[in-house]
């Protein structure tokens, strides 16, 4: 049996897919209709935002996120959904069990488990069970909850002319309101209650930087897996390693150069400052890659290569050389136990501050295998979780064989991810945006996904995750119109004048080199069909798959007219890295080469926008600039396909990457048959 | 002898250098490099910076030129900036390269040696090969001896016709055949899969290896059960085995005694041609059944463009093929005295 529309168990899939996207569709508005009137309060008030927790960290007790567009949960996330006979509104998931262990599927090892210095996904997904960050963001809820902190507050910074924000010199940091004529600075009760008010006179050149000032006091008697105290050291320790230009971690580094100042009065307090309110201030505190300073900072007493006076560049080696970036010693609920040359084995740490939500197996296994043998796998019993089907395997008759459906069962969800083909700007013929538009129009998506995809697959028209709060849904994707791309090209210039089939323009054919990576059958069906369709209005697709790291030169260097990739990003992105023109030259992620000022304005006014409603509007304007640009081709948002065994319990799906959380996963005895 | 044999060793050497040249070349001149091949953006939150993509070049020196990039990998001396002093290096390594026995370490997992990796995998790959060229020629004499006497009947047709077929076969064929018929969609006698994890028993190790020896072993089976038939047919068609007949020799010990001795000796040279074949199948047997070894070792060293691991590996590979042609020409001269006393 294949799973293709019209079979049952599509049609079973389908009524779950459209039960999740009515949550998502019906709920989506009135929760970023609460997001809005939270923003509004917020602005009205300008809140205090201090956060008082128990030990265990509950979503909600926490204060509202200035930037909470971006931290709002889509839907509701059902656990099992797609569990065989198991309906998520009917019945109950069976009571947690302790023990067992999970193998679940890497596509490839990361370089360290130091995801300072390796930023890949493999690596951030093992951190998410052997790590803490300061703060975490809920997979089911996209709240930033306390995790190493014990509590934090959101400050503002009152600056007077000659002020400085990087040193902090007359300064004054509190909660601070503009009353017009005068400021108002608040003290705040631990219940967030405002209990005095003092007017400051408004003396001219005086700024105010909301929501600047994150100052967290860090949990007591959480302890590194050696069993080391944390404390503020490791987080000091962490933002020198950020700012130091010899650790390889340039991409968060990014990031992290918004913060201007970082200082810690005690062990248990860390402040930090940035220059201008920052839309992701928060989501720093959960990535931020806290390094145990005992093992790595030499300049720390307990560090057994301890070197005072070690210059940067030897403390970015050490570093970079350290044994644990590959044994990790981290804080959270999974220690570290074998690398081995074909798995990661972490099992779980009795030490961990938050035993409740400290998982439930006992051991954990990561193992590593190419997608092919990991399917073999799959069939014979190996694996517990392999989220990297193909789509001839999910729909295949090998996963409707009674070796795979007796032991798993398959399903899927979508993450923020999506394909592009990216026109380099900086070519002639590619350089009008009406060419750009017209090549847009010539390939039937729809068709694209019905027939390919098996309709598992949606448009996008932008960067943003589609079901996000970031992403505008009512921009309509381009239309499949060969006629309409036709003309648009012939406006443009470039039309047929030596009938021969080719458009050309100024004695040039428009032609057009294709780079799309090899050993993708899906990148080459997509480029054959568009080559095809391109031939109809005259245009000449030359195709070129190249290997990865072939391909990566080329992109490297802008040696492109065109190229078929895929990004995989958080659901609200920074949208400065794809779009802004100091992004448009070398080596970048601005694929295209777009550089156009009001996309910077809108990037520049999104960066430093922290209410909800006013942000959602420009992710919106900016979302339609770009498409009106058209420096992609956009794509589809695929979801991920992925197969579970059945004796694992409480599979939830979440957007944030990897998508499922196996803290939260418990092993049960197989069902009998 | 012993004089030819250090000749030969010493021969070695040269042909190490010029393979470690040679597959230092091709793989610069291929495209990318390890840190385009490893910014995957499926599998990276970003790809690093420009400032941290030229430190990167510059640390490994692939901004320097070729020639440059080859003599810090042959050494003695280390050509980077942490190298010897006479190059302008800070002499914190001032030491490195092949001719100090240092096959390198590997880019984009710093501290991670190749001669270590290498050394870790040949206890699995090394063994694996052994027995598998051990089985091969266990499988492919008696076929071979048995299909030569009986040239021509249907039985040497039928032999024939299955070792032609066993050779043509691909290895991830028949790979993937083999986990299919005896996993769990088949008859569920045997592990497909390098078992994983830690405290893997040895038992379960040993059940793992089977099916890749097999899948190994088949190709070598066939090719030199033609090559010993080949052989046999020749020798039992000469005159010395006619007039051992006549003599009344038992047959079977003509066949046994006789005429495989005289048929061995070609055979043995087969024998320094299958190692370097053994090597360059392991790449497809460890990546079908998932076999930590050089193979799939290899196999990731091309994917990242990690020139130490390829070059180090094709050294290693170049190392025992010019040491199975040393074995072979030693054996050849045990087993043929015309040789030996050539050889005096």
């Amino acid at each position: 049996m294949t799973l293709g529309p019209g079979t049952p168990s599509f049609a079973r899939v389908e009524r779950l897919r459209s039960f999740m996207h009515g949550i998502v569709q019906v709920a989506l508005p009135r929760a970023l209709g609460r997001v809005a009137a939270a923003g509004l309060f917020l602005v009205a008030a300008c809140g205090p935002e201090e956060v008082a927790l128990a030990q265990t960290p509950k979503p909600a007790e926490q204060a509202p996120a200035p930037a909470a567009v971006a931290q709002k949960p889509l839907a509701p996330v059902v656990a099992d959904a797609f569990y065989p006979g198991f309906d998520p509104k009917r019945d109950k998931l069976p009571a947690p069990v302790d023990g067992g262990r999970v193998v679940v599927h890497l596509p490839n090892f990361p370089k360290s488990l130091n995801y300072m210095i390796d930023n890949s996904a493999v690596t951030r997904r093992m951190w998410n069970e052997m790590h803490e960050g300061l703060l975490r963001q809920d997979m089911a809820t996209w709240e930033y909850v306390p995790a190493l902190a014990n509590r934090y507050e959101v400050l503002d910074q009152l600056v007077p002319e000659g002020g400085d924000v990087t040193t902090g010199k007359e300064v004054k940091i509190g909660h601070i309101d503009d009353a017009g004529d005068v400021w108002v600075e608040r003290a705040v009760s631990p219940g967030r209650r405002t209990v005095q008010r003092v007017k400051i006179p408004k003396l001219p050149g005086q700024r105010l930087l909301p929501g600047t000032v994150y100052d967290f006091e860090l949990r007591q008697g959480v302890h590194w897996q050696d069993g080391a105290d944390f404390d503020a050291r490791d987080v000091m320790f962490t933002m020198r390693c950020l700012k130091n230009r010899f650790v390889e971690c340039d991409d968060k580094r990014a990031q992290f150069d918004k913060i201007v100042r970082f200082e810690s009065a005690e062990p248990s307090h860390v402040k930090f400052f940035f220059a201008q309110p920052y839309f992701l201030a928060r989501n720093l505190f959960d990535g931020m890659p806290i390094l145990p300073a005992h093992l790595y900072d030499l300049s720390d007493e307990r560090n057994p290569a301890k070197k005072p006076g070690a210059s940067d560049e030897e403390q970015a080696r050490f570093i970079a050389e350290h044994p644990a970036n590959r044994m990790w010693v981290g804080l959270g609920p999974y220690k570290m136990v074998e690398w081995s040359d074909t798995a990661i084995v972490a099992k779980r740490w009795d030490g961990y501050y938050d035993q409740q939500n400290g998982g439930h197996v006992d051991e954990i296994v990561w193992r590593m295998m190419n997608d092919t043998a990991a399917m073999t796998a799959l069939l014979e019993g190996q694996l517990d979780f392999f989220d990297r089907m193909k789509g001839e395997d999910y729909f295949g008759a090998r996963t409707e064989s009674e070796a795979f459906t007796s032991r798993y069962y398959k399903g899927y969800s979508y993450g923020p991810q999506f394909t592009y083909t990216a026109w380099n700007m900086a070519r002639e013929q590619l350089k009008d945006v009406r060419v750009r538009t017209a090549l847009g129009m010539c390939f039937d998506w729809d068709a694209f996904i019905a027939s390919y995809y098996k309709g598992l697959a949606q448009r996008v028209t932008g960067e943003q995750f589609l079901d996000g709060p970031a992403y505008d849904k009512t921009l309509a994707p381009l239309p499949f119109d060969l006629e309409r791309a036709r003309s648009m090209l012939a406006e443009a210039g470039w039309y047929d004048r030596d009938n021969d089939g080719i458009a050309d323009h100024g004695g040039q054919p428009l032609s057009i080199r294709f780079l799309y990576p090899s050993n993708n059958p899906t990148s080459e069906l997509f480029a054959q069909a568009f080559q095809a369709n391109l031939a109809k209005v005259g245009v000449t697709l030359k195709l070129e798959s190249l290997e990865w790291g072939a391909m990566s030169a080329q992109v490297h260097k802008r040696d492109y007219d065109s190229l078929s990739m895929g990004w995989i990003t958080p659901p609200v992105v920074d949208p400065e890295q794809a779009w802004h023109s100091k992004t448009s030259q070398g080596e970048t992620s601005n694929h295209a080469g777009l550089s156009d000022p009001d996309v910077d304005r809108l990037i520049d006014e999104i960066q430093v926008e922290i209410n909800p409603a006013r942000q959602k509007q420009l992710f919106s304007n900016l979302q339609r600039r770009v498409y009106a640009l058209q420096p992609y081709m956009f794509g589809v948002n695929v979801p991920r396909k992925f197969a579970m065994s059945k004796r694992v319990r409480n599979l939830e799906c979440f957007v944030l990457d990897p998508g499922y959380s196996i803290r939260r996963w418990y092993v049960i005895e197989r069902p009998k048959k | 002898m012993i004089r030819y044999c250090l000749k030969r060793l010493a021969w070695t050497l040269p042909t190490l250098l010029l393979a470690s040249l040679l597959a230092f070349a091709l793989l610069h001149l291929a495209p990318g490099s390890p840190l385009e091949a490893a910014s995957d953006p499926m599998q990276s939150t970003g790809p690093g910076s420009a400032a941290s993509l030229e430190r990167f070049r510059h640390e490994h020196l692939l901004d320097q030129p070729l020639w440059k990039q080859y003599l810090d990998y042959l050494g003695p001396f280390d050509l980077s900036e942490r190298g010897h002093p006479w190059f302008g290096g800070s002499g914190e390594r001032a030491w490195g390269g092949l001719l100090t026995g240092d096959l390198g370490g590997e880019m984009l997992q710093p501290g991670v040696r190749v001669g270590a990796q290498i050394a870790k995998r040949l206890r699995i790959t090394l063994p694996l090969m052994l027995v598998s060229l051990l089985l091969g020629y266990l499988i492919a004499i008696p076929l071979g001896v048995f299909s030569a006497t009986r040239r021509g009947q249907r039985s040497d047709r039928a032999i024939t016709l299955a070792t032609f077929l066993l050779y043509a076969m691909p290895v991830f064929w028949a790979g993937v055949l083999l986990q299919t018929l005896f996993g769990r969609r088949g008859l569920e006698w045997l592990p497909v899969l390098w078992p994983a994890g830690a405290g893997v028993a040895a038992s379960d190790i040993l059940l793992a290896a089977i099916l890749p020896v097999l899948c190994a072993s088949y190709a070598v089976a066939a090719y030199v059960s033609r090559q010993t038939r080949a052989s046999m047919i020749e020798v039992l068609e000469s005159d010395w085995i006619r007039a051992l007949r006549a003599r009344g020799i038992p047959e079977r010990q003509i066949v046994w005694r006789h005429a495989l001795r005289n048929a061995a000796a070609p055979l043995c040279v087969h024998l320094g041609q299958v190692i370097p074949v053994l090597v360059g199948g392991s790449v497809l047997i460890e990546t079908i059944f998932d076999i930590p070894g050089m193979g799939t070792y290899l196999h990731r060293g091309l994917i990242q463009r990690e020139y130490d691991v390829v070059t180090g590996i094709v050294l290693v590979s170049a190392l025992f093929a010019s040491v199975g042609l040393l074995l072979s020409d030693l054996l050849h001269a045990a087993l043929d005295p015309r040789i030996r006393h050539g050889a005096r």
